[in-house]
């Protein structure tokens, strides 16, 4: 049975960096849904998700509490953190966190860590 | 009356005449010739002469007789001529000697001649020459004209035995045969040996002579001869001065000169004592009458000698002292039978003795008046005389010892003080023994128990012969001069403690410089005084130089010297921070403010400075700028991360993008087929949001970009200046010394102040780090100068100095732990934004000039 495209939302408050990663990811194959802020990701579900990418620094709600936050929701639901700032990431509740990418990233690690975090 | 020519005269013929009757003798061999030298003899014989010749000539004529009667020798005829001459020459002495004697026909020779003789003594009065041609008596007392000279005999000589004034009034004949009423008084004069002389002073009253006569008095005395009138004779024959009196008092003889001496006659008396007066009624001063009476009348009632001293009215009306003594005679039953006695004048004694009183009560008064005390010693330092006041301070007088069988100088030595005794005695003791002054300053006790300070001082005098008769002391009272003292002493003591418990070292210098006073702790705290820094020391510099080379830090001893020597020579006050070498070496931070004590005209005194120790407050500086400076570092630091993360946030995002849209570009153009649509879409994005990370750059770099608005034509020297002053805390903190030379012909440029004064600050900042990690002499030096259209600024240290003086100038290049690595790039941006350049340069030996040129006339970039 030809299985539906996996589906990975993109929070960003950067349009050109929602751009980039649609892009980027549509190249590999997956469905794409962004989101411009945690908000916005959180009233559309996250139900039918596969994986979910997100900025750290966003307006409002931040990566770090919308990552714990889906936590809960769904435990399952594979996160990747990604940054412009390095210093975030240099932060201690950064530790620990294997999915983390430092912008500007590197595009083929990211497309081989989704891949392997979705199957 | 006799004048000269008359005398001469006389004499003429006289000589004329005894030569004719010499030679005649001669050649007639007889001796009738001499009969004229025998007249002119008697022509000048006077008195007791004229009798003397009588007798001579008498003599002669009878031994000649004799011889004649007798014929002795067989010389008859001879004698008998010689017999014959004597007869003739006795005759005509006997003619001339009357002729010559005054006679009463002739005024002219009634004037005896002996003038000399007569003048001074005149009696009381005299006739004048019309007077004396009449019988006549005395104007005063009725002595006859011819007592005259006898009773001026009498006063003489009762002036001269008994010392009285003399005084009359009387005829003073003439050379011109007129006669003046003159008055002359002589006083006797008692020196201190005793001897006695006369003073006179005669004068002439002739225009002053009354017209009315006085009254006639005539002086007579009874022939009464009992015992008393007998022996008032005796006692007249010796002072020409005489009363007698009968059993009651009633006077019964007075010479004439008593009675001339106080114008009174016996009869007056006799009269007054009739009246049941005593015989003083008449003649003694009112005042003393009373006593004089009564003593007189006890004494004729007992018969007790009287003897007094009383003032007597002369007959001038003028009171003179005299002593009256009056004893009575007794018969053969012891009974008085009468008084008899005299006066003898006292008025010289008496005056000389008011006089000695007076001058004794002056003198004891004087004594008794000095407001100190005075004493007088024996030579063996007892005490036999102290002033009054010093009685009534002591309490006691030097007899008063005596009474309480201590010696007197004991009793008075009891009054010094215990503390100053032990050393009064000892000084007195050395002083009576070498004769040498007294003096000592001691408590001496009051009447009331209370010690006050005196200054005593004592000289001896000394004999003819060197022996010390007495010693002589002033004692003068000083304690309130003391107290006094001693409040300023007190004053001085509170003041010096204050100065030196203040908790700071203070000293004071002279206008030049030179020290002359360190307080204790300023001593302490150097471990010298001002005695261990002589005035040179051994190299023979002045005692300043030494001093300040010995104990100030070296690295601090250039400034303080030329700042110290700009106070002194202008008199401003002068403030520094230097380190100052405590006695065990360490050097210790210290703040030194001095200032110029002036006198009253404005010029220096002295310089008095203060000198605090601030090294916990360095120290505790330091360590604050210490904590300041790694506050700013890492604030600084943590601005300059946050805003490189700023940056490269700004950059990454485009970034990320970028290399986002490439892979996705590279697999749009891998897949088979190669979707070449979608391929075009993310190329373009890539170019887009390249050209977007390029804008990020290009608004950092617009952000800090320089303008050129804000540039103004400046002094540069003025920049400098401030500069300086914003430095100058940094170059005393780090020990620099600052030399810094400014070319005066520096013209006005136009740049931006504050980024030159960045630069400015920015390359001395980098000069005193780079100068402090060098522990060699601390100087940095700053040149300005015109080199043709620049100005020309070189920094220059001595520090360490650098590898690449290229690369410094590299942003982010730094050779420190915490630089950044901006400054040096950042100044060379401001210098080449004024069209200005800015290099660096190694120095021979070591350190690093920095440079930096300002175009004169500034371009904006």
């Amino acid at each position: 049975m030809s299985r539906r495209a996996p589906v990975v939302a993109i929070v960003d408050d950067d349009p050109r960096l929602i751009e980039s990663l649609e892009e980027l990811l549509e190249s590999a194959g997956y469905s794409v849904r962004s989101f411009p802020s945690a908000g916005t990701l959180m009233a559309d579900g996250l139900t039918d998700l596969d994986l979910l990418i997100t900025d750290i620094g966003l307006p409002g709600t931040d990566g770090f509490e919308l990552r714990d936050a889906v936590m809960k929701a769904r435990p399952d639901l594979p996160v990747f953190l990604i940054t412009g700032r390095h210093e975030l990431a240099d932060q201690e509740r950064a530790q620990g966190i294997s999915a983390f990418f430092r912008k500007p990233f590197d595009a083929r690690a990211l497309l081989a860590a989704v891949d392997d975090a979705i199957t | 009356m006799w004048t000269q020519t008359l005398f001469q005269y006389r004499l003429a013929l006289a000589i004329g005449a005894s030569a004719a009757g010499v030679a005649v003798s001669w050649m007639t061999a007889t001796p009738i010739g001499l009969v004229a030298p025998v007249a002119a003899i008697f022509l000048f014989a006077r008195g007791g002469a004229v009798a003397v010749l009588f007798s001579v000539l008498a003599i002669a004529l009878a031994g000649l007789v004799i011889a004649t009667s007798f014929n002795l020798g067989g010389f008859r005829d001879l004698t008998l001529t010689w017999a014959g001459f004597f007869v003739v020459a006795l005759c005509i002495g006997a003619i001339v000697a009357v002729s010559a004697t005054p006679g009463a026909d002739d005024h002219q020779t009634a004037i005896r001649p002996t003038a000399q003789k007569v003048a001074p003594s005149y009696p009381v009065t005299g006739p004048t020459p019309e007077e004396k041609a009449a019988p006549r008596q005395s104007p005063i007392v009725s002595i006859n004209a011819q007592d005259d000279e006898i009773t001026a005999e009498l006063m003489l000589a009762a002036s001269f035995w008994g010392g009285s004034p003399f005084h009359l009034r009387y005829w003073r004949n003439e050379p011109n045969g007129n006669c003046r009423w003159t008055e002359v008084r002589t006083e006797a004069f008692h020196e201190q040996n005793g001897i006695r002389q006369w003073a006179s002073v005669s004068a002439d009253l002739h225009g002053q002579r009354s017209e009315v006569p006085l009254p006639a008095k005539t002086a007579s005395s009874p022939p009464v001869d009992d015992d008393a009138v007998i022996a008032a004779k005796f006692v007249e024959q010796l002072l020409g001065n005489a009363w007698a009196f009968d059993r009651s008092g009633r006077p019964t003889y007075l010479t004439p000169f008593a009675q001339a001496f106080v114008s009174v006659t016996l009869d007056e008396f006799q009269a007054a004592a009739d009246e049941g007066l005593s015989f003083f009624r008449r003649t003694s001063h009112p005042d003393e009458y009373d006593h004089i009476d009564a003593a007189w009348r006890h004494s004729l009632r007992t018969g007790d000698p009287f003897y007094i001293e009383r003032r007597i009215r002369r007959a001038s009306g003028i009171f003179d002292w005299n002593r009256t003594a009056i004893v009575p005679t007794r018969d053969g039953h012891g009974r008085v039978t009468g008084w008899y006695g005299a006066s003898m004048d006292l008025d010289a004694y008496r005056v000389a003795e008011l006089a000695l009183r007076e001058r004794e009560r002056e003198l004891s008064q004087l004594v008794d008046m000095v407001p100190s005390h005075l004493w007088r010693l024996t030579p063996d330092g007892e005490p036999v005389f102290y002033s009054k006041r010093m009685v009534e301070y002591l309490g006691q007088d030097v007899a008063d010892a005596d009474e309480r069988c201590i010696g007197r100088l004991e009793a008075l030595i009891e009054a010094i003080h215990p503390d100053d005794a032990a050393k009064f005695r000892s000084v007195l003791d050395r002083c009576l023994l070498t004769g040498k002054a007294f003096s000592m300053q001691y408590r001496l006790r009051r009447a009331d128990g209370i010690y006050r300070w005196m200054s005593s001082r004592a000289e001896p005098m000394r004999d003819q012969d060197g022996r010390i008769v007495h010693w002589y002391g002033l004692c003068h009272d000083i304690d309130d001069q003391m107290q006094a003292e001693a409040a300023i002493r007190q004053r001085e003591r509170s003041l010096r403690q204050l100065v030196e418990t203040l908790p700071a070292l203070i000293y004071c210098a002279t206008p030049g410089g030179e020290p002359i006073y360190r307080s204790q702790t300023l001593q302490d705290f150097l471990g010298l005084g001002l005695e261990e820094t002589d005035e040179t020391d051994e190299t023979g510099r002045p005692r300043l130089a030494g001093t300040l080379d010995a104990i100030i830090h070296p690295d601090d001893l250039l400034t303080v010297k030329e700042r110290y020597g700009q106070s002194l020579s202008t008199g401003e006050p002068y403030a520094l921070r230097h380190r100052l070498r405590r006695f065990d070496g360490e050097y210790r931070w210290v703040e030194t403010r001095a200032a110029a004590m002036r006198d009253p005209d404005g010029v220096i005194a002295q310089w008095n400075g203060v000198c605090l120790e601030i090294e916990d407050q360095v120290r505790a500086e330091e360590e604050l700028r210490q904590v300041h400076d790694r506050l700013a570092r890492a604030s600084q630091a943590a601005s300059l991360a946050e805003l490189s993360a700023s940056i490269a946030h700004e950059v990454n995002q485009p970034l990320a993008a970028i290399v986002a849209n490439s892979h996705a570009c590279h697999r749009w153009l891998s897949a088979e087929p190669a979707n070449v649509e979608r391929a075009k879409i993310t190329a373009e994005r890539i170019i887009r949001d390249a050209n977007s990370a390029a804008d990020v750059v290009s608004r950092i770099r617009a952000l800090f970009k320089r303008s050129t608005e804000s540039r103004s034509a400046t002094s540069y020297s003025d920049i400098i200046a401030e500069a300086r002053q914003v430095m100058a805390d940094e170059f005393v903190r780090h020990s620099i010394h600052l030399d810094i030379e400014v070319a005066n012909d520096l013209p006005l440029v136009k740049l931006d102040r504050v980024q030159i004064q960045q630069v400015l600050i920015n390359l001395i900042r980098n000069g005193i780090e780079a100068t402090d990690s060098n522990s060699g002499e601390k100087v940095l030096r700053i040149r300005v100068l015109r080199d043709e259209d620049v100005i020309r600024t070189e920094i220059c240290d001595r520090g360490r100095g650098i590898a690449c003086p290229e690369r410094i100038f590299e942003p982010f290049y730094t050779t420190k732990d915490r630089g950044m690595g901006m400054g040096l790039a950042i100044c060379r941006s401001i210098v080449e934004s004024h069209g200005g350049r800015l290099w660096a340069q190694s120095n021979e030996p070591i350190g690093t000039t920095f440079s930096f040129t300002l175009p004169i006339e500034a371009k904006a970039v």
